[in-house]
């Protein structure tokens, strides 16, 4: 995909909007561009910060399934 | 853009880079709301919510590089990473049942938001969300409509009767709008 197309599409990308081929697109091209790579962290970071205000609690047990998984060294406290 | 990395947030990045079991459960106690929340909100089903909550904090305990503290801070990275994955669970779900057309949105008014946040990123939280809710509508409505609704952006297009082109710039206006008015606000703080 040429750069000027990849530059159009960074703003859906970063919301993770795109179309899967679209996205395999402007991955690819973001490996050789430095100008849209961090434009796309930069609006990535942005989108990121919105979906910070969702903050939920999960369930309790979540917490020590994961650090079960993680290591069996570390149990349920 | 935003808070820099703090001390603290740098420790314990490197604790996991050194595998240090305490530093996954830290790193999941200050952040696991964020990484459920995001995920419960984009596939509205708990229980994928709490497997990409897993797989995000698994991911990053097998690799801690993943994360790079010169970018940004751990807080948006980790929001941005359980948004995809809960998008890629979303696309295959929606996939595998094309007919089914409840999207479960009803749940999310159960939903209760979190208070076991750091002051700073609360804040930071709201200032985002102001400059969102201070774009013009013509922005923020499918900035909303990509991020939270279960849409890519030609579906959004569609929705809205918008040409796709002028939905992709709208997005990438208001987001690029929202950076700077926090950028703004950052050298000028309002009291």
């Amino acid at each position: 995909m040429e750069h000027d197309a990849v530059w159009d599409l960074i703003g859906v990308y970063a919301l993770d909007a795109c179309d899967q081929d679209e996205n395999e697109a402007v991955e690819a091209h973001m490996a050789d561009c430095a100008d849209c790579e961090a434009e796309a962290a930069r609006l990535r970071e942005i989108a990121g910060w919105i979906g910070v205000s969702e903050a939920t609690t999960p369930s309790v047990e979540l917490r020590s399934k994961l650090l079960d998984q993680a290591e069996r060294r570390v149990g349920p406290e | 853009m935003g808070p820099t990395i703090s001390v603290a947030e740098r420790r314990l990045h490197e604790r996991m880079l050194a595998g240090d079991a305490g530093a996954l459960a830290e790193l999941y106690d200050q952040f696991g709301s964020v990484v459920f929340g995001v995920a419960l909100r984009v596939t509205t089903d708990r229980q994928a919510a709490e497997d990409i909550t897993q797989a995000v904090f698994l991911d990053l305990w097998h690799s801690p590089q993943r994360f790079d503290p010169g970018r940004g801070l751990l807080r948006p990275w980790l929001a941005t990473v359980a948004h995809h994955r809960g998008v890629v669970w979303r696309r295959r779900q929606q996939a595998a049942q094309r007919c089914d057309l409840d999207d479960g949105r009803t749940h999310l008014d159960q939903v209760v938001a979190d208070i076991g946040e750091t002051v700073e990123s609360v804040l930071m939280a709201e200032r985002v969300r102001l400059a969102v809710a201070a774009l013009p509508e013509e922005e923020r409505v499918p900035i909303r409509l990509a991020y939270f609704g279960d849409r890519t952006y030609r579906q959004v297009a569609r929705d809205l009767d918008i040409p796709e082109a002028t939905i992709r710039s709208r997005i990438r206006t208001g987001l690029g709008r929202t950076a700077k008015a926090l950028l703004s606000e950052l050298v000028e703080p309002k009291t």
